[in-house]
């Protein structure tokens, strides 16, 4: 209604523009100081407008009757009706949002300006905008310093990514590498499944860094808390629907790329010093290569439409295929609808919403598949005026396909690019990548999420608030497979029959988790400006799992497999796993006139994973911060200072996540399926009772302790806002099979607290926004943030042996050789026995050749007292490495996300990088060394390995014997099969990679069509936009080795997709 | 507020039955061991000792690191290393054998030092809990037995690769003082070994051991197999003995006790079944038997059932990974079916008429040790033919998978396709020829009934049209005017020796690219072991005779169609190339050993025991004989020109030094002692891990290795 009216008042200003007057003003800030840059515009047009002077002062023509709009940065927008005046002073008032803004945190919700813990907060709609991302965690990558979200192994709609916060954690559970642990993640004060969530009903994100703000949730909160808020409505508003959809194209962002035929016979022929192409039928090379001259220039009879040629021999020269890679992809569809619906009366609010999203990933054929739909209502009433109910509903389907590969080849290294698609002459299937997908059943995963959230509050008395939370949730997942049976050929034109027997598989996992929560908060300001709060409260939850798998042999009719159409062998197998908790906790606020603040809080945690003694936990932290800038003697900054916080906090929290459910009871597996001793009697399967592991009871809590200091600051009103942290993070009693003992023992050692390590870290984040007249505005923000940790304590391996975790060993550290070039003939002083000349370096259990990498002699005695002059792993340990050092790390430094946005009357840019500055990483496979160590003779080439060691001449009376054609060869030479392969993989400078990245994440244009065209049709909003997810990566990794997965296997893909959002 | 905080603290600790869940459907310590059953079940984990390598693909060939060394399991590894096989990989002029090499290095961990005490723990776990359940006396004897059984097997493991080493005999804790004990001394870890046998063997209920688990005969077995070692050990390494402890002597005198029980009590030995032809066919289906529970002389075996428990020792003989061979100085220890030495003054050669199919005595007589690959294998003890493929060419007419034999030449190239069964069935093609098409191995079981047949093939049929086959050979078969063509090879089998190890092949058998496929049974314990040890315990104790002879090797020779052992004949120049250290009986004995446990790891430990390491480990390995008219066709792809090695210097030999000595044996390793390497008498040990000597400062390195 009132749309049409506004419409008729706009004709009705059009109708009489002909009388506008001119009219002058003047802006003032808060301080009373002149506004410079504000923009003034006319309600209902979009073009028309003006900006403020130097002095604040503006001129404007318009309708006497015209209402204007004042705008500028970090200020609320004010509207002034004209009302026939010449002359208007317009103050302005400070945008309460960005400092008296509300932030979600443990329990409860904090100002912004009162927060003392690590703590960042992003709004869903600030990360997400147009951005057609249907995974949260994916959408949140790069958003929040400190929060690492991985890629994991790619999988239709992006789910099951790692998530961790501020980096590595622990080694629990291992004696060798150190690990992150995952974070709590909350939906809505429970933990839940981040994937079964539609970021459209997402209100805001928390995420908890320190101990301090952290505490709250115990002991699974150790490494960090996700707090994830759904949408509920909140003031009364007339009913909104809304709608968005887009249609998007998916490819993969990278592949790994083959060098052509030709260069791949020549590398062969340099490998096995043969003219034979002994991989598969002994080809002739040199025929091979007139072949394929032949065919390439139209002049070969008889070759298959795909490329093969058989020659006269009865032998195959393959001249067509290439990039099989390439061939196994294609653009695959997303589609994404959401729909909403919101209102709320004074006494009555509700939201309901609807998803539905559903992708065919980037390769061929319609077997990787991602399909989610999801429902959500809320529905919140105040029954009294001290009493609030709300019943939250979510239910979620996800259902994936996705190919089940039982060549075990699909994503191989052994994939000949040559080898075409389609049938070799005799009928067969050629195994290559898009052949396999063909002939690949898929397993379907059908995952249900149903949610029931129900929260009561009360308000008996002022400043009381009692919550009262319910949850219950389940998630049972069906997953189903047949494998059917394949026939292909390979290289070698083996047929290949698999699977053995064909099988089917039904599983079933059902997990359920029942959750209260109680707690309530007590507000209070007993003296002036002293501010009080108190929240007490109490946690239980209990989860359970249950898993049945049944799989079942040789189908009678194949085209409908079924469970009880099996006639082979059936096994079934089922697994249960619980635990419960129960804990209160507790906070403390104080803050004198918003300048001083201090927090404390804590929880008694106990838990079923651990013995009885030791089951219970007290985490106390506290935090305090200085609102430095609310003090009367920074008035005189107040102009450009527009905030200034320090903090500090202090906290240390037990850390369960790394505890199994039964790690202090003995138990002993029933093994029916292992290679167990048949007796004479037994043609089947007999039940094995297996060994009891060393168990100890003695084990307690690792405790995660944080310092954190921050400070937050704001500068010229708000225009640029930042912050920064420094945190040291301390594990300790850290909970993993040591090696302390002797393998005397005859087992592990049992679980026991073993170590401690520490993380020191740094964050850093900013952001900028202004405008350049009324019509343009723009903002960048950047993140930055870095961590390094280090063993401080072990209880074992006190001689520092480099295959465990040692005291003082950085996490991530590469051991390896330094390079120093090749050796060369002048190295030899007999060139039939190849043996080394004296003083030339010498390498233990391994005899060089030229060509091969020569590693610099760093140390000598490490091993004996002949340790003179030869390269070897010493003693293994840190003291005595050998001739190895550290070469580099495989700590991912310095992350960073960028995120840039633009708008230029109604046409919005936004562009959002992520990256890692520097990381090292060393590989040894096909994809950097030429072929492999071993098996070499299937082994394809790929790019970038060509430029490898070659010798003059191999014939031993030639002068040229083994003298280096290339000296400057990156590769060292290669050898056919096994020879010093192996020994020039090892882990050394010259062939350390860098893995750090940029990744343009997304890219997104919208254009907002104007109101009062809209108006006239009843639309309050419709934009249209157009967005890239991941368009463009920066990487010196091979092509396909994806710097986030470091390897080639189910693609990392970039999406372009074309939407619309439009709200009546 | 503190208030609050003692309430929820009271509220919350008070209530423990929320917080105490026990694990659902699984079992514990306390309640496992409470009938003979579940006691038994238990027991079946101690098994696992036999298992290691058969079941692991990657273990057959490159590994072999646990006590399963000489399980009898096809693991090669010790052959390897003893110098008697060789893993032939590229790498033109190394020295393969890192023994011969000297590139043994003291390993951070290792396998041969852990597993043996962890199948301990396993061991003692048990005899812990005999007396929880509900168990008679019988039973629980029983199973005692079978547990020390297991723990002597284990601790022999240890003192067999490091002499002394620290005894356990209960289960461990974090604790125990035993983790930071010293060496015991092997005299001491002998005699508990024995003394835990001695017990096996009177206690263990031979009514409660199923077929194919451990029962009393078994226990002699082993205690054959160990006395034997440990008896020998203290003869050649002058241990000093101590009379608190049971003496090598006894130990000698025990095996040739318990060995003589066995061999009257098992006087038959396998002949395998009549589906193949080819002679001494027993020994070879020992090893590709489907169900060895039927085969008299075995006492223990591992059994494999299909889709149960299947392994890939076959599969793996025959795809590119399989790279074992045997050197020209192994094959000349074969003795010539005659049973005589090579070099024996008596020995006689032979001519084939390929068209009549039958042998006349040569009139040249060659040299069975520098001869082209069919006069090497001609009239040779036929455990040789089983091991290595012998020598053939056939034409590949038909796909892939089909032949006809190569009768060219007057029938030369089929000398021994004639001595087996022809592989494949035959069909006829377009133009109605006949001809035989291997099928696909990757389908099915027992689609052909025999064992070994020629031509060979890989898994999926795919034929191998000729051996020798050497990879460094010319691509053109050069299969004419009565050349034998050295073949280039296939991709699933490229010899660069041409005496490519096929032990374990079976035609009937699956063998599987992907998944471990082959079923054939695999011995464990077995009379024709004991009956070595039963002949060289006897010859240590100067008892051995003629009738001996007759019980033991000769049994051995009769049941593989070779010449048997006359002792009175056997002087100082019956065999002139022995070792002339070693006596002309005792040779013979060593030498019947080596054939018989051929591949079976042994023969490492043999050497060891011996302390003939340097004789055995430094012999240069090289392949077969290339004629001199037949120079042309081995074209060197290795790094010199011919391919072929002198004779006198022991390098590769130059075209001119070729055609000089009339041919030569094909090249590809250095010699060791050329390259002034070879076995060094610290290595008669194996080093203990440096990680055990960090964790443990009371354990002390080898002296030798320090």
């Amino acid at each position: 209604m009132r749309a049409i009216l506004t419409g008729f008042l706009m004709l009705f200003v059009a109708a009489v523009s002909a009388q506008d007057i001119t009219v002058r003003g003047s802006v003032k800030d808060a301080a009373g100081d002149p506004a410079i840059g504000a923009t003034i515009r006319v309600q209902g047009s979009s073009t028309a407008g003006a900006v403020t002077d130097v002095n604040g002062n503006f001129t404007i023509t318009c309708s006497p009757r015209a209402t204007l709009d004042v705008a500028y940065i970090g200020y609320e927008t004010q509207s002034v009706a004209v009302n026939g005046r010449n002359n208007i002073t317009v103050s302005l008032s400070q945008l309460t949002t960005d400092l008296n803004e509300v932030v979600v945190v443990g329990y409860g919700t904090q100002k912004k300006v009162n927060l003392s813990g690590a703590v960042s907060t992003v709004k869903m709609e600030d990360v997400l905008g147009d951005r057609p991302q249907p995974n949260v965690a994916a959408a949140l990558q790069g958003a929040i310093p400190g929060l690492f979200i991985g890629s994991g192994s790619n999988s239709p709609g992006q789910t099951d990514k790692t998530i961790q916060i501020r980096g590595t954690a622990s080694f629990s559970g291992s004696n060798n590498t150190v690990s992150g642990i995952s974070p709590l993640i909350l939906i809505d004060n429970v933990p839940g499944d981040i994937d079964a969530l539609n970021p459209e009903d997402i209100e805001s994100v928390t995420v908890l860094k320190d101990a301090s703000s952290s505490a709250i949730y115990g002991a699974r909160a150790a490494a960090g808390v996700v707090l994830i808020t759904t949408k509920r409505p909140k003031q009364a508003q007339r009913v909104k629907v809304n709608y968005s959809g887009d249609v998007g194209f998916v490819n993969a962002v990278s592949r790994t790329k083959q060098v052509s035929t030709e260069d791949y016979i020549q590398v062969y022929k340099d490998a096995f010093n043969t003219n034979q192409y002994t991989g598969a039928q002994n080809q002739n090379l040199d025929d091979w290569l007139s072949y394929l001259q032949q065919y390439k220039a139209g002049t070969l009879a008889g070759v298959t439409d795909n490329g093969i040629y058989v020659a006269p021999d009865g032998l195959r020269y393959y001249l067509g295929g290439g990039d099989n890679n390439g061939r196994m992809l294609e653009t695959g569809t997303s589609w994404n609808h959401n729909l909403s619906m919101s209102g709320a009366t004074d006494a009555i609010r509700f939201r309901m919403s609807a998803n539905s999203y559903n992708e065919d990933g980037p390769l061929y054929s319609k077997k990787d598949t991602y399909d989610r739909k999801s429902i959500n209502g809320v529905i919140s009433a105040d029954l009294a005026k001290w009493f609030t109910q709300e019943l939250d509903i979510y239910y979620t389907q996800q259902n994936r396909e996705f190919l089940q590969d039982e060549t075990g080849a699909l994503f191989g290294q052994r994939n000949v690019d040559f080898l075409p698609d389609g049938r070799d002459p005799a009928g067969y299937l050629i195994r290559t990548p898009r052949n396999i997908i063909d002939v690949s059943n898929v397993r379907t995963t059908l995952i249900e999420t149903p949610r029931i959230f129900t929260k009561s509050i009360f308000r008996p008395f002022k400043g009381l608030e009692a919550i009262f939370e319910y949850t219950y949730q389940r998630k049972g997942t069906d997953f189903n497979y047949y494998s059917g049976k394949y026939t292909m050929t390979d290289i070698q034109l083996n047929v290949l029959k698999g699977p053995d027997h064909d099988y089917s598989i039904a599983r079933r996992f059902y997990e359920s988790r029942k959750a209260i929560n109680a707690y309530a908060t007590y507000r209070f300001e007993p003296w002036k400006e002293h501010h009080f709060s108190v929240m007490g409260g109490y946690n239980q939850e209990f989860w359970s799992y249950s898993y049945y798998n049944t799989r079942a042999e040789d189908q009678a009719i194949m085209d409908i497999p079924s469970m009880s159409g099996a006639q082979g062998t059936v096994t079934t197998s089922d697994v249960f796993q619980e635990y419960a908790l129960r804990s209160g906790f507790f906070r403390f606020n104080y803050d004198y006139a918003g300048k001083y603040l201090l927090e404390v809080s804590g929880r008694y945690d106990g838990s079923s994973k651990f013995p009885k003694d030791s089951r219970f936990g007290f985490f106390p932290s506290f935090s305090v911060a200085w609102n430095v800038t609310n003090e009367n003697f920074m008035k005189g900054t107040s102009s450009w200072l527009t905030q200034l916080k320090p903090r500090f906090s202090y906290g240390s929290i037990g850390n369960q996540t790394s505890v199994g459910y039964y790690d202090y009871i003995s138990s002993m597996a029933l093994n029916t399926q292992a290679n167990v001793w048949l007796s004479g009697n037994a043609n089947d399967y007999v039940t094995v009772i297996g060994r009891p592991g060393i168990v100890s009871d003695k084990f307690t809590w690792e405790t995660i302790t944080t310092l954190n200091v921050g400070l937050d600051f704001a500068l010229f009103n708000n225009r640029i806002t930042g912050s920064f942290e420094y945190f040291v993070r301390k594990t300790k009693d850290i909970l993993s099979q040591s090696v302390a003992l002797p393998a005397v023992l005859g087992d592990d050692a049992p679980m026991q607290n073993v170590g401690a390590m520490k993380t020191n870290g740094w964050e850093f984040n900013i952001n900028y926004r202004n405008h350049v007249g009324p019509d343009f505005s723009y903002r960048i923000g950047f993140n930055i943030w870095d961590y390094q940790s280090k063993i401080t304590k072990l209880n074992f391996n006190e001689e520092k042996s480099l295959n465990y975790l040692y005291e003082g060993k950085k996490a991530g550290e590469i051991w390896g050789y330094e390079t120093t070039g090749f050796y060369t003939v002048d190295d030899f002083s007999d060139l039939s026995t190849w043996t080394l000349k004296d003083g030339v370096v010498k390498v233990d259990g391994v005899s060089p050749r030229p060509g091969d990498y020569k590693f610099a002699n760093l140390r000598d005695g490490d091993v004996d007292a002949d340790d003179v002059n030869r390269i070897n792993t010493g003693k293994n340990t840190a003291n005595n490495p050998g001739d190895r050092k550290v070469i580099g790390n495989t700590t991912p430094r310095f992350q960073y996300g960028i995120n840039f946005g633009a708008n230029y009357k109604g046409i919005d840019l936004n562009v959002m990088l992520q990256g890692v500055a520097k990381r090292d990483y060393f590989a040894n496979g096909p994809y950097f060394y030429t072929l492999a160590a071993g098996d070499g003779i299937w082994m394809p080439v790929f790019e970038g390995t060509t430029d490898y060691w070659k010798p003059l001449s191999q014939d031993a009376s030639s002068p040229d014997y083994y003298v280096a054609a290339n000296p400057g060869a990156k590769l060292p030479r290669i050898y056919g099969n096994v020879g010093n392969g192996g020994y020039n993989r090892n882990t050394n400078t010259k062939m350390l990679q860098s893995a750090a990245y940029m990744r343009v994440k997304n890219i997104t244009l919208s254009y907002t069509f104007p109101k009062n065209l809209l108006q006239k049709v009843f639309i309050s909003n419709l934009r249209a936009y157009v967005s890239a997810e991941n368009p463009f990566t920066f990487t010196s990794l091979p092509d396909g080795v994806d710097p986030e997965t470091l390897s080639w296997s189910y693609p990392m893909y970039r999406t372009i997709s074309f939407g619309l959002n439009i709200t009546l | 507020m503190l208030l609050a905080i003692a309430a929820f603290t009271g509220l919350v600790s008070c209530n423990d039955d929320f917080l105490d869940l026990e694990p659902k459907g699984s079992v514990t310590e306390a309640s496992a061991f409470a009938t003979f059953e579940t006691c038994t079940d238990y027991s079946l984990n101690l098994y696992n000792v036999f298992n290691g390598p058969n079941v692991n693909a990657a273990a057959v060939y490159f590994q072999g690191p646990t006590v399963n060394y000489s399980s009898g399991l096809g693991s090669s590894q010790r052959d390897i290393w003893s110098g008697l096989l060789t893993q032939y990989t590229n790498g033109y002029s190394t020295i393969p054998n890192m023994y011969a090499a000297q590139t043994v290095t003291i390993p951070t961990t290792s396998a041969a030092y852990s597993y043996p005490y962890q199948m301990i723990r396993t061991a003692n776990i048990l005899l812990e809990h005999l007396n929880d359940g509900d168990l008679n006396d019988a039973q629980r004897k029983h199973l005692e037995a079978v547990a020390r059984f297991f723990r002597a097997y284990c601790h022999y493991a240890l003192l067999l690769n490091f002499g002394d080493c620290i005894y356990v005999d209960k289960v461990l804790g974090e604790n125990s003082e035993e983790l930071m004990g010293s060496r015991s001394s092997r005299l001491f870890v002998a005699d508990q070994i024995y003394k835990e046998l001695q017990w096996c063997e009177s206690n263990i209920q031979d009514d409660l051991a199923e077929p194919n688990t451990i029962n009393s005969d078994v226990v002699k077995a082993f205690m054959s197999r160990f006395c034997l070692f440990e008896g020998t050990w203290r003869k050649y390494h002058n241990v000093a003995e101590s009379g608190e402890y049971v003496s090598g002597t006894q130990l000698l005198q025990t095996c040739v006790a318990v060995s003589k029980d066995l061999a009257a009590k098992y006087p038959t030995l396998y002949t395998g079944d009549n589906n193949d032809k080819h002679p001494g066919k027993g020994w070879g289906q020992m090893w590709t038997t489907e169900n060895l529970g039927k085969v008299p002389s075995v006492l223990l075996y591992v059994k494999h059932v299909e889709d149960k428990k299947m392994h890939r020792l076959g599969h793996y003989e025959h795809i590119a990974s399989a790279c074992l061979e045997m050197p020209q100085s192994t094959v000349d220890l074969y003795l010539t079916v005659d049973g005589l030495p090579i070099h024996n003054a008596n020995v006689k050669t032979y001519d084939y008429n390929g068209l009549t199919k039958t042998y006349t005595e040569s009139a040249t007589p060659y040299d069975y040790a520098n001869a082209d690959s069919y006069k090497t294998f001609r009239k040779r003890d036929p455990r040789l033919w089983q091991m290595v493929t012998p020598p053939y060419h056939v034409i590949n007419n038909v796909g892939t998978n089909g032949w006809v034999p190569d009768e060219s030449n007057d029938g030369i190239y089929s000398e021994f396709i004639h001595q087996f069964a022809p592989r494949g069935n035959k069909k006829t093609d377009a133009s109605g020829n006949p001809y035989w098409d291997s099928p696909n191995f990757n389908v099915a079981y027992h689609q052909v009934e025999t064992h070994k047949s020629l031509p060979s093939t890989n898994w999926a049929g795919n034929i191998l049209p000729g051996v020798p086959h050497t990879q460094m050979s010319d691509n053109a078969n050069k299969y004419t005017n009565g050349k034998i063509g050295y073949y280039g090879g296939k991709g699933f089998q490229r010899g660069k020796s041409s005496y490519f190890v096929w032990k374990h092949v079976a035609n009937w058998d699956r063998q599987d690219p992907t998944f471990t496929a082959d079923i054939s049974d695999k011995p464990v314990f077995k009379m024709e072991e004991v009956l070595l040890n039963y002949a060289e315990a006897a010859f240590e104790l100067n008892q051995f005779n003629q009738s001996i002879a007759d019980v033991t090797i000769n049994r051995l020779r009769d049941r593989a169609e070779v010449g048997r052992m006359n002792v009175a004949a056997i002087d100082e120049n019956f065999d002139p190339d022995r070792d002339k250290t070693v006596a002309p009986v005792l040779w013979e004995i060593r030498r019947e050993r080596l054939i018989e446990l051929m591949g079976e790891s042994f023969s490492f430990d043999d050497v060891r025991r011996w302390k003939k390491g340097d004789w055995f480990v430094n012999k240069h390995h090289y392949g077969a004989w290339v004629n001199s008219d037949n120079l042309d066709a081995v074209v060197s792809r290795t790094g010199g020109q011919t391919g072929v090695m002198n004779n006198a210097s022991h390098l590769e030999a130059s075209p001119a030094e070729a055609s000089a000595q009339g041919g030569g044996h094909l090249y590809y390793y250095l010699d060791p002692k050329k390259a002034g390497k070879g076995w060094l008498d610290k290595y008669y040990l194996m080093p203990i891990p440096t990680e055990e000597l960090l964790l443990n400062p009371n354990l002390q390195q080898q002296d030798a290795w320090k």
